[in-house]
């Protein structure tokens, strides 16, 4: 975005509440960034800076507490159209944020027109996690974004009427509460990827944190209110923990919390008309059943305090899984409204270090030749620098009218972006190798990142050693590093999902992150990274992106830089090690399906009073997780443990599709299977694209009538009728994992990582409950 | 995908055409979606104007907008100008246009 761009589009900057302490402290520069900017919305010139721009870090310091202000605001952003090429300023709701816990402003980076990720936090394993969360959103800005009779007589659902002049008004979503997509100016913090408590003020997802209130100019919860009891809490917390109870909160948090909320019930607009709510749809009685039942209450309005271990696994310690060092994520999570939220832009990057980086940097110190790159943002001169990577896909609005993508405008999809902009250029240096974090923080498409193209070109330079090309070698997975043998830079041909050699395509759907070591050439140039972005592999249409470009240019490194070899490869911690069949407690199956119009796991929609899994601390399990969707490969995932995956089947690909020993026979369910799976050194993942279904439709010759067909296919065939009726067989993706469900009880959620879907129903409220208790029977 | 475009509802204004802002909305595309953030201290329910002068109250929204709230969004289906009026009594001289462009 040009600098033009950046001044134009610095339309109102809303105070967070530590920084409206700042400004009546007479502080100038907090006085400046305060003033509301008005600008109306319009179309606008489209960017055209392409530098790669880095998000601005919240880090943990040497007391090994994250501390940081994460303040929800919204404000107007350029956003290019995908389908008709045009820019537009919109209101946008994103994170912006700064470190430590004291007043003042938040970085200015966030301020400037470019749409940038959350500030990225940087912690180490063993740290405690101290983020005063505000939601500041302006709920004016925004159609309909609060609940809107979430328990009362009206749907509650979002609504967007279609009509043409003359012509009839309708809403063409059919879906209902609480699957559906409502209360976006609503939301939480999920820490994606962090392994620890899914409770109280930990990993909670099932908090809903409404915008803070605004009555006569004044905010309610006040800022004084505010900073006095989260002083409070983070100091009970750091010496104590994350609370148990609700009543463990600062007695003022609890008052301050009670009267919002009440006040909220009260005078609430309602279907047009001005509060009170009515009974069923008000907040503070749900509250106070729940602290009741000693559970926390999950209604909290205007700002909330995460705290949080992020364990260490080791000599003395209790846990049976510690926090993986790597690269992590934290996005909104409030059913009904993750997609916009993320579409938005509340999203941003969570590292926490640990061995693994140590060992990566170390080596990378090891040669004078290269620790000769200066780089004065982070006042070092080694070459082996790191880029955070945050792909998003960018939208004010989601295509709620036409959920299947079906109806007068299918809308074109929105392209992905890293860090606030399109195909950003990144600078090295001949023969460098730089670490990329990459997060795919979209809320729809995967990114399948392909190979390099010289730019200019249309012929690929990746596996073809006598061609300049920027090269890659993955070696983490979800923030998880792989083993050894699976990094093995020496193993040219891939090793599928097992691990990822050099150049070796993989497949990054939302939610999944990936560690690249990226090795430039000798000779200078620009190549382009290439992905096909989609819902799904194999025969889905995906669309061709650039990701980003590479440029080759300055001193060449000599002697170059290699990737690190297999030798200097740390060595994963014990807790990582595989879990074996025999360890493994209990089985399950999980089945998703896109029962137009209905999002389901296990035939069900999420139902936001049942507990749809139940699992013992402690226990191992394997799970089998498939799809009968033939055009979509729904992420799975599941909060605060990671899993192992020990098997795939993939009925699409071509060696299923063919004949030979692979060939999934749609008349021999016994061969849906995969032929070859990893025997030891499984890969970690807390999110995987359960691969699509495969549909054949039988010869006549067979049956065309479904009692007629084969009793060992029936149950995953269909017929249709008419002059010429055909059987299709679906013959199910899946993948089986395994995962140790340890150190954390409490409730939390699994789902699909396309976040429409999830918002649409397609999750389940599990949870792990205590394998011990205190009754004795003597 | 598809922009959003927000028709401010501002207090203490003559009906027309200031009571809208922006009035005319322009760059609207069939694709996009509009929505009334209402910033008076009273409702109001823009409602569709239509040829024969009468009005289509439920045209963009079910029911009225309360003061400091927002409408529900809508998405025209076709080009052309979108004349609006809201269909509250005594509100009949606050009038808006929607200028609705073909694309999508």
């Amino acid at each position: 975005m040009t600098r033009r761009n950046h001044e134009s589009n610095v339309q109102r900057h809303k105070p967070n509440p530590l920084r409206l302490l700042a400004a009546t402290c007479g502080l100038l520069l907090a006085m400046l960034v305060l003033v509301p900017l008005s600008q109306a919305q319009q179309v606008v010139p489209c960017p055209t800076a392409t530098d790669l721009l880095t998000v601005p870090e919240i880090t943990s310091g040497d007391d090994h507490h994250l501390r940081g202000v994460l303040t929800l605001t919204d404000g107007l952003r350029t956003l290019w159209d995908t389908g008709s090429s045009r820019c537009a300023s919109q209101y946008m709701r994103y994170f912006a944020g700064h470190s430590g816990l004291q007043p003042g402003p938040d970085d200015p980076a966030f301020a400037k027109g470019d749409l940038l990720p959350g500030p990225t936090f940087r912690a180490k394993v063993g740290d405690l996690v101290e983020i005063a969360f505000f939601n500041q959103v302006n709920t004016q800005d925004f159609p309909n974004s609060l609940d809107r009779g979430e328990y009362g007589t009206q749907s509650g659902c979002d609504i967007t009427n279609v009509g043409k002049k003359g012509g009839p008004s309708q809403n063409a979503n059919g879906d209902s509460m609480p699957n559906c997509l409502h209360g976006s100016s609503t939301a939480n913090v999920h820490f994606h990827g962090t392994h620890t408590t899914p409770s109280t003020t930990g990993d909670n997802v099932l908090l809903f944190v409404r915008p803070v209130l605004r009555t006569n100019g004044k905010l309610k919860p006040s800022n004084e209110e505010v900073n006095a009891s989260f002083g409070a809490f983070f100091q009970q917390c750091e010496q104590s923990g994350p609370p148990r109870l609700w009543t463990d909160m600062p007695k003022s948090w609890q008052t301050s919390q009670h009267d919002a909320i009440t006040w909220y019930d009260q005078n609430t607009p309602y279907q047009g008309n001005p509060g009170p709510l009515p009974e069923s749809a008000q907040l503070w009685p749900v509250n106070q059943q729940e602290i009741d039942q000693h559970l926390w209450p999950q209604y909290q309005i205007g700002a909330f305090p995460y705290c949080f271990p992020l364990p260490a696994w080791g000599f003395g310690s209790k846990l049976k899984m510690g926090q993986s060092p790597g690269t992590h994520w934290y996005h909104a999570h409030k059913h009904g409204s993750t997609a916009l939220n993320v579409a938005n832009g509340m999203v941003g990057a969570f590292i926490i270090e640990g061995d693994y980086d140590t060992a990566l940097r170390t080596f990378y110190k090891s040669n004078p030749a290269w620790n000769t790159c200066k780089d004065p943002q982070s006042n070092s001169d080694n070459c082996f620098q790191e880029k955070v990577l945050v792909i998003q896909q960018l939208s004010s609005t989601l295509n709620l009218t036409n959920p299947q993508g079906q109806g007068p405008h299918t809308l074109p999809i929105p392209v992905l972006s890293i860090n606030g902009r399109r195909s950003p250029v990144i600078k090295m240096r001949p023969n460098q190798v730089q670490i990329w974090r990459f997060v795919n923080g979209a809320n729809r498409d995967a990114a399948l990142f392909q190979n390099f193209v010289p730019q200019g070109s249309q012929t690929s330079c990746s596996h073809q050693s006598a061609k300049p090309c920027v090269h890659w070698n993955q070696t983490a997975q979800d923030g998880v590093e792989f083993a050894p043998a699976n990094y093995d830079p020496g193993n040219a041909a891939g090793t599928g999902y097992k691990g990822q050699a050099q150049d070796a395509s993989f497949n990054l759907a939302p939610g999944n992150r990936a560690d690249l070591l990226v090795q430039a050439p000798a000779t200078p140039g620009k190549y382009e990274l290439k992905v096909q972005a989609g819902l799904c592999r194999f025969d889905c249409n995906p669309q061709e992106e650039t990701l980003v470009t590479v440029s080759v240019e300055g001193a060449t490194i000599s002697p170059g830089m290699p990737f690190v070899p297999i030798q200097n490869f740390p060595n994963m911690p014990p807790f990582l090690n595989d879990i074996s069949a025999s360890d493994i407690y209990n089985h399950r199956d999980l089945v998703f399906h896109d029962n137009v119009p209905k999002l389901e796991i296990n035939g069900k929609q999420f139902n936001d009073h049942v507990i749809n899994q139940a699992m013992l601390l402690n226990s191992s399990e394997e799970w089998k997780i498939s799809n009968l969707d033939a055009t979509k490969e729904h992420p799975f995932h599941i909060h605060i443990n990671p899993f192992q995956i020990t098997e795939v089947f993939q009925p699409q690909s071509t060696s299923a599709k063919k004949g030979g020993n692979c060939y999934a026979d749609p008349l021999k369910p016994e061969t849906w299977k995969t032929c070859s799976n990893p025997t030891q050194n499984f890969v970690w993942w807390d999110t995987f694209a359960i691969p699509a279904s495969r549909q054949d439709a039988l010869p006549t010759s067979v049956c065309t009538q479904l009692d007629k067909c084969p009793a060992n296919i029936q149950k995953y065939t269909a017929c249709t009728t008419g002059n010429a009726p055909t059987c299709t067989v679906t013959i199910p993706g899946y993948f089986k994992m395994r995962t140790r469900f340890v150190d954390f009880t409490g409730q939390y959620v699994l789902h699909c990582h396309i976040l429409t879907h999830e918002d649409r129903g397609m999750m389940e409220l599990i949870e792990v409950v205590p394998d011990t208790t205190l009754y004795s029977h003597h | 995908m598809a922009f959003q475009w927000k028709i401010t509802i501002k207090p203490n204004v003559p009906p027309s055409p200031q009571k809208f802002t922006p009035n005319p909305l322009p760059n609207v595309l069939v694709s996009d979606e509009v929505f009334w953030s209402n910033d008076d201290t009273q409702a109001h329910w823009p409602g569709l104007k239509k040829d024969d002068g009468t009005i289509d109250t439920k045209f963009f929204m079910p029911n009225q907008i309360a003061p400091n709230s927002t409408s529900n969004a809508f998405r025209p289906s076709g080009p052309g100008n979108l004349n609006y009026v809201c269909s509250l009594p005594g509100h009949e001289k606050e009038t808006g246009t929607i200028q609705v462009g073909s694309g999508s």
